[in-house]
């Protein structure tokens, strides 16, 4: 049985009682959670995550050229994984997204998903852009 | 400021055009009015009850989220640098995770009334204060911007002084929210985002037709002007780097987390999950959708100039196509390409109002609930009853308006363009409460002396930066962000990089406040929070929402309490003591005609009855004899 849809009572449905066996124990309220760090210090990561911020944008732009529509790309993506990474480690370390509870599962794949399709739109995007000729001259 | 908007219109369209918007402003202000018999105390005045669905919230979340000057700005920044335009309004998603799993959950639970009311009880009193001052400074900032731009809108076109049409559009739009609140605002907002989408649908696609296709649109522009992203660091003005840091993390920020305005959207939605809903829709279609709205008479414009150029001639159909002055485009393509037809123009001039009124109204429902809920309450009347309050709230909504007004007044002095006034403004203004409401939720540690120091020096020295801007310069080097004195953007890593430094260092200069006084208020803590708000033990079980079930009353039931079917119990998968969402089953109203009950044992008549008390079908708005819904939230 699926929840989360909507009931519509009839008069033919009054009275009925309907048993639903197949209840997860995870649907039934088990919101119980523990905290667990996964022990990397702070001052290991804020140091790496300097690095990172210093060293990401020279190696695009030495790789790439700072013209180029990927600089640009990486750079955002990139850098917006980075927090989007620190985003989602928190919601999972704390407890607030709660995989264990249907609706916070669904909403973590939609998080995940929704960072891919807008890596993937903007992706396309360039690559329609620099397909089609471009009538004005140079 | 040029006026004109290069267009020389005559004086039949004119008055065409202005009979249009007059009409306009009436009908909305009616519109809107009608909703002040759903606002019965302040609860409802300014958050409507949290009582809204997910996909009514989201739709009028479309027009509060396109301003005046959004047309005007993004067609420019089209024209010039092409559908980079858009980066603004889809590079939000990197901060969704620490919205919808955090702060949404924070404030919906802990029954915050407004983000100064959140830094009280995470922090303390002055810290409230010190937030008070600087929201207040960032939504008195947009709406007088607001009203400013549409200010100079109706002096180019129509030669009427900013000083005389500002005070006139206030006293329409000031109507409407000081009457209606939080509902009328809902509601006129999801109208006017209809019209909105609307008006730009009608100019992007006379603009496409008179380039003679889609085709041929994408064939005459530009390919620089077809990337979805501008150069790295080229421009100071416009800038991928600049822009990642400063909008798509410090923008996006202040826009989800602390505009009271959006806040308060979300505190009138029914349930977490369908705040959830709304800021999905609000991310993946609202802004994309919106930044084409907004960009793409400027995109259609490059176009027509280049295919114009090519050709030695005006194009088939069309008058020469001039554009001097770049803030005129999205004015000067509309006219042309809608053939100078006063009617179709005039409609599209009306959805510029649309946009002012549909952000201000937001901002100013926003300034009035911070005015009595920080303000007036907690420091001048803490005493009163709710009718006293409903008053208060809408003489704080007209003195909210006024305040807007006499802005204009400042805005009309600055010099340079729209865009330099707003981005200048907005970036030194956030950073560092911005910073503060990210540490706070998310950093138990935290402390209330570090919240006050921090947000206290992190914007004077943001502020000094104006004076100062070479400070900013080792920050942008570190980032490869653009090094050339001209800081828009940087200037909000800057604050928020300096805020950040100087919290930390007082936190573990301070003693942490214990667990039990942050309870719900950080993102750790969120299951107590769930508990405090429902007086028990969530229950997270997704059970169905049941449609088409019967009332009756009986008096004896407590205010705010039901009574359903054993099977109706099990079909939400229910248990006494939860939360439930009862309402009226038209979908359509979004639950304008709703309210949240608890369930108490299950009764023994028939299997579709719902028993609750007279006054709490009156508290829901429903009507008898209309069959109602339930949905169990917690």
């Amino acid at each position: 049985m699926r929840f989360g849809g909507v009931i519509n009572l009839t008069k033919g449905a009054t009275g009925k009682i309907v048993r639903f066996s197949s209840v997860k124990e995870s649907d039934m309220g088990n919101n119980n959670h523990t905290n667990q760090g996964n022990g990397i210090h702070p001052l290991v990561v804020i140091p790496l995550i300097l690095v990172v911020v210093f060293a990401f944008p020279r190696f695009l732009v030495f790789k790439l050229g700072a013209g180029n529509p990927w600089t640009s790309y990486f750079y955002q993506y990139g850098f917006g994984l980075m927090i989007f990474i620190i985003g989602i480690w928190l919601i999972l370390k704390t407890g607030a997204c709660d995989c264990e509870r249907e609706r916070d599962c669904q909403w973590f794949i939609i998080l995940l998903a929704g960072y891919v399709f807008f890596a993937v739109m903007h992706a396309a995007w360039i690559m329609l852009a620099l397909s089609v000729p471009y009538l004005g001259g140079i | 400021m040029e006026l004109g908007f290069g267009i020389d219109l005559p004086t039949s369209a004119s008055i065409v055009i202005g009979i249009i918007v007059i009409g306009y402003f009436f009908a909305i202000t009616a519109f809107g009015t009608y909703f002040s018999r759903f606002s019965r105390d302040i609860n409802d005045f300014f958050f409507s009850g949290q009582r809204f669905s997910w996909w009514l919230a989201a739709a009028s979340m479309v027009a509060t989220g396109i301003g005046s000057y959004s047309y005007l700005k993004y067609s420019e920044q089209g024209f010039n640098t092409g559908m980079s335009s858009t980066m603004t309004y889809t590079n939000d998603w990197f901060i969704v995770p620490f919205f919808m799993f955090g702060w949404l959950p924070i404030i919906y639970f802990a029954r915050v009334k407004s983000i100064p009311e959140y830094f009280e009880r995470r922090f303390n009193r002055l810290a409230r204060y010190i937030a008070v001052v600087i929201i207040l400074s960032y939504m008195f900032f947009y709406i007088g911007y607001n009203l400013f731009t549409i200010g100079v809108a109706l002096q180019g076109m129509f030669r009427i002084p900013i000083l005389v049409s500002v005070p006139v559009v206030a006293l329409f739009l000031g109507a409407y929210v000081t009457f209606g609140g939080q509902t009328a605002v809902i509601f006129t907002d999801l109208f006017q985002g209809i019209m909105l989408y609307v008006a730009g649908g009608i100019a992007i696609f006379a603009g496409i037709y008179a380039l003679g296709g889609l085709n041929e649109w994408w064939s005459w522009l530009p390919v620089s002007h077809r990337l979805p992203f501008v150069h790295l660091t080229e421009n100071p003005k416009f800038n991928t780097a600049g822009l990642f840091w400063g909008e798509a993390l410090a923008g996006s920020i202040a826009f989800t987390f602390m505009n009271q305005g959006f806040i308060m959207r979300y505190l009138a939605i029914k349930s977490v999950h369908e705040g959830r809903k709304a800021a999905l829709f609000n991310v993946v279609v609202t802004l994309p959708l919106s930044a084409v709205v907004v960009g793409a008479v400027g995109w259609i414009g490059k176009a027509l100039v280049v295919k114009q150029a090519a050709m030695g001639g005006s194009l088939e159909g069309l008058n020469p196509i001039h554009i001097e002055n770049t803030f005129h485009t999205f004015i000067i393509i509309c006219w042309e390409t809608l053939h100078q037809n006063s009617i179709l123009f005039g409609f599209v001039v009306a959805a510029l109002t649309a946009a002012l009124m549909s952000t201000i109204d937001t901002l100013i429902n926003a300034c009035a609930a911070i005015g009595i809920y920080d303000i007036y309450k907690p420091l001048i009347k803490p005493e009163a009853d709710d009718k006293h309050y409903l008053k208060a709230a809408r003489w704080a909504s007209i003195i909210s308006t006024v305040i807007g007004v006499l802005l204009v007044i400042w805005f009309a002095q600055q010099k340079g363009s729209l865009m330099s006034i707003h981005y200048k403004g907005i970036m030194t203004i956030i950073p560092s409460i911005v910073t503060t409401i990210f540490l706070g939720a998310f950093w138990r540690r935290f402390t209330a002396a570090a919240a006050c120091v921090s947000m206290i020096v992190g914007s004077v020295f943001t502020l000094l930066t104006n004076v100062f801007p070479n400070v900013i310069e080792p920050l942008a080097w570190f980032v490869n962000g653009p090094q050339n004195g001209i800081y828009i953007y940087m200037r909000a890593l800057f604050g928020m990089v300096l805020t950040a430094i100087i919290g930390i260092i007082v936190t573990f200069m301070t003693s942490p406040t214990p667990k039990k006084d942050i309870a719900g208020l950080t993102i750790d803590t969120l299951d107590e929070g769930m508990r405090l708000y429902k007086g028990g033990e969530p229950n997270h079980s997704v059970g169905h929402k049941v449609r088409n079930l019967r009332f009756e009353i009986d008096d004896s039931f407590e205010e705010r309490r039901i009574a359903v079917s054993p099977m109706i119990m099990e079909l939400m998968l229910a248990e006494v003591g939860d939360i439930i969402y009862l309402s009226d089953a038209r979908w359509y109203l979004g639950g304008l005609r709703s309210d949240h009950v608890k369930v108490v044992a299950p009764h023994d008549r028939e299997a579709d009855v719902v028993i609750l008390s007279k006054a709490t079908m009156e508290d829901a708005y429903l009507l008898e004899g209309r069959s109602i819904a339930l949905e169990k939230i917690i």
